[in-house]
Parts: C-alpha cells; structure tokens; sequence
C-alpha cells in the first residue's frame, strides 16, 4: 500500500534509478492514464452521435402561442393499412385550446383515438370533443394512449420519410406541420416502451 | 462527539437487526407465494388448450407445437395501429434483452382477425419484427375457440369509416412447456419487470 501511495503521486520527478529498477511501474502508471484518457475520449464520442441524434429528432412547430413537439408515426409494417399518429402540444397562451383533428391527402381518413385499457382488454375509443390543452400544460400523444388513428392507407413508408399534414385547432385554427416515419423500434424519449399509470 | 457516534452506532445495530428479523420473519415471497396450496389449485386448472391452426408459413399446428418449452402469447390483429405494433416492437426487443436464453421460449402472435389475416398477411406483417415471432391464424371458429380456452377477450366493433376494428386483451399470456398458465406481462410495464418475468419462466421451464 505505502508504494502504491507514494506512486500514484510521484510521477512528477521520477528518479531515473527508479525508472531503471522499476520500468514495469511506470508502464503501469502511463497505462492507467492512457486508459482513463481513452474511457474519457470514448465516452465523448458515444455521447456526441447521440445530442446529434436528439436534435435532428425533435422537429418542431409554431403556431401562437401552440407548439407541436415532434409528430411522428410508426413505420406500419407490410400489409397494415393502418397507422398511429403521435406527438405533444404545449399551450404558452392565457386560454385553453383543443386539439380537434388532422387533415393530410396522404395519409388519408384518421380519428382522434384514445387506446383503452380495462381489465387487461383495450379498445380505442374517439375522442369526442377533441384533446383540450390547458394553458401553461402540455399534452401528450404516445404509443398505448391518445393518438391519430389513419386508416386505408395503401404506400409504403420510409424511415425519416415527412408526411404533411395540418392540424385543426378550435381557437389556433389550421397548423401546417410534418409527420416524421419512425422505425418500428422507436419509443419517444421520456417514455421508451416504458409504464404509463392510466 | 463520541456520544454522537455511538448514537450513530446504536441507530445502525438497530436497523440491522431490523432487517434481519425482517428477512427471517417473511413469508417466502416470489414464486413460494404462487406454489401455496390455494393458488395452485387455479394454476393448475390453467389453460386447457387444444386447437388447430395455421402458422405464418402455411404449416398446420396444434397445441402440441408449444409443449417443448414456456410460451409468451399475445393476440392482436395487424390492422391494428397502435397497440399491437407498439407491444410487437416491445416483444422484439425483449427478445434481443433475452439473448441466449430467447432460445428457450416462444412467443406467439395470434390473429384475432382471422378473416383479415390469412397467412400470408401474416408472414408479411412480422417480417417487421423478431422472425422468432410465430403467428397463428385459422378460421373464424377454430380463433375464437383457442382464444376462448386462453380466456381471451375478442370482438369485432364497427368504425364510423365503415371499416371494423377488434376490441381485445392485449395482455400477455405466459405458459409453461406443459401449457400451464404462469402468468402474464402488462403492456404498461416497465422493460425491465417484463424481462425479470421471461428470464424467471425460461429458467423454471429448464428445471
């Protein structure tokens, strides 16, 4: 222990007997540097490709005092006609607003559905009257909750593929936006396939 | 200062042997609290599956196909836009958590919208997922009777487009290699209890 002590300090002014006795030491102190260095520089680079990715991600609308955070839709896999549509709205203004439904040439009919779970069994429901959006609040359509339900659908989709759309609001009115297809794995970040107390 | 301490110290023995009487008080929790005599009279009167249908790939299966290792079932239709993708996906990577010991389990994806979902509808729908997922197709009648036996909620409602969608337990059924009931995954759960789940049917699958 005292020589671990003493070298794990003194790398400053090795003597050069000490080099001379002790090459394998010193090795060792470089080693374990080189390889905290690199654990660093790796880790750097791990984190970078990520921020990346989160920004190019969030893609963002504005309307007033509404914002749509990231509208996107799972990429339906072959021979589903079918897709879901999800995003979030956050509210800045001083009143409410509801979200009422989505208008698209491509992606043809769609509800405002709400997935239902109750005693294991789901079913989705319309959402009459729209989403309300509280002022100051932000809410949220993800997988297994509130989403777009777009039926009759007959092309096929591409990962990172814009699909445009306009929102209809009751007060912000028509709000042009973009769905973006994401892979079948994608789970928004916050929720990751995770629990939702319902 | 050392009556300090020796509080500090008191407070720590006291925990401790709180703990441990804890631990040796408890009853055996985890798979002993499912093995108590009245729990296992319901266990054991599970699943009474037999039933004929076809899988993706044409091939005629029965009950007898899902006997040589534990089973994860989950039923659902692929015009389904949210619910049955998402919990698919879900299953892929649960797959990929499981690693080696995804050899030792099935999953199966049971159709029921069967007049929709004939097998090759089938086959090209999972493509998109996990191609250790089986699914299971067959008629109106042969469906409705399997998931019946699997005490599975199914029907048809109309959609104002005109279409139909199926209402349906999304819950995942987890059977042992004799086709017992062990329990389920919650589409709402975290990744990491659902894996707790598979890992500790596969292991008991083995004993």
């Amino acid at each position: 222990l005292p020589r671990a002590l003493a070298l794990s300090g003194a790398d400053r002014r090795i003597p050069f007997a000490t080099l001379l006795r002790k090459p394998m030491t010193i090795l060792r102190i470089r080693f374990v540097r080189a390889l905290a260095l690199s654990l660093v520089l790796a880790a750097a680079a791990v984190q970078l490709p990520i921020a990346f990715a989160t920004s190019a991600a969030a893609h963002e609308f504005m309307s007033g005092t509404i914002a749509i955070m990231h509208p996107w839709i799972r990429q339906p896999p072959p021979s589903s006609s079918t897709a879901a549509g999800y995003l979030s709205i956050t509210n800045t203004g001083p009143s409410a607003d509801t979200l009422l439904s989505v208008e698209s040439e491509t992606l043809g009919n769609s509800v405002l559905h709400t997935s239902l779970t109750n005693g294991g069994v789901v079913e989705m429901q319309t959402l009459e009257g729209g989403l309300k959006i509280e002022p100051g609040a932000t809410a949220e359509m993800t997988p297994k909750g509130v989403h777009f339900m777009f039926t009759g659908l007959s092309q096929v989709f591409r990962v990172g593929q814009l699909i445009p759309a306009d929102l209809i609001f009751e007060k912000a009115g028509r709000v042009r936006v973009a769905f973006k297809i994401e892979p079948i794995s994608f789970a928004p970040a916050g929720t990751a396939q995770q629990s939702m107390d319902h | 200062m050392r009556a300090d301490r020796l509080l500090f110290i008191g407070i720590g023995l006291f925990w401790l042997i709180v703990v441990i009487l804890a631990i040796w008080l408890a009853p055996p929790g985890g798979a002993g609290a499912l093995t108590r005599p009245g729990a296992q009279l319901i266990l054991d009167g599970g699943i009474r599956a037999s039933f004929a249908l076809t899988d993706h790939n044409g091939r005629e299966v029965t009950e007898r196909a899902f006997t040589t290792r534990p089973t994860a079932w989950f039923f659902g239709f692929t015009q389904c836009p949210d619910i049955c993708p998402t919990t698919l996906a879900q299953l892929t990577l649960l797959l990929d958590k499981l690693a080696g010991d995804a050899a030792r389990l099935n999953v199966v994806f049971v159709t029921v919208d069967p007049e929709r979902d004939p097998p090759e509808v089938l086959k090209q729908y999972l493509s998109a997922f996990d191609p250790r997922i089986v699914g299971l197709t067959g008629t109106r009648s042969a469906v409705d009777a399997m998931a019946k036996s699997f005490f599975i909620y199914q029907a048809k409602v109309k959609s104002p487009d005109g279409g139909y969608t199926m209402d349906h337990t999304a819950t995942i059924l987890l059977t042992d290699a004799k086709l017992r009931f062990q329990g389920t995954l919650d589409p709402h759960e975290d990744t990491d209890v659902q894996l707790q789940k598979l890992r500790r049917l596969v292991s008991r699958g083995a004993a």
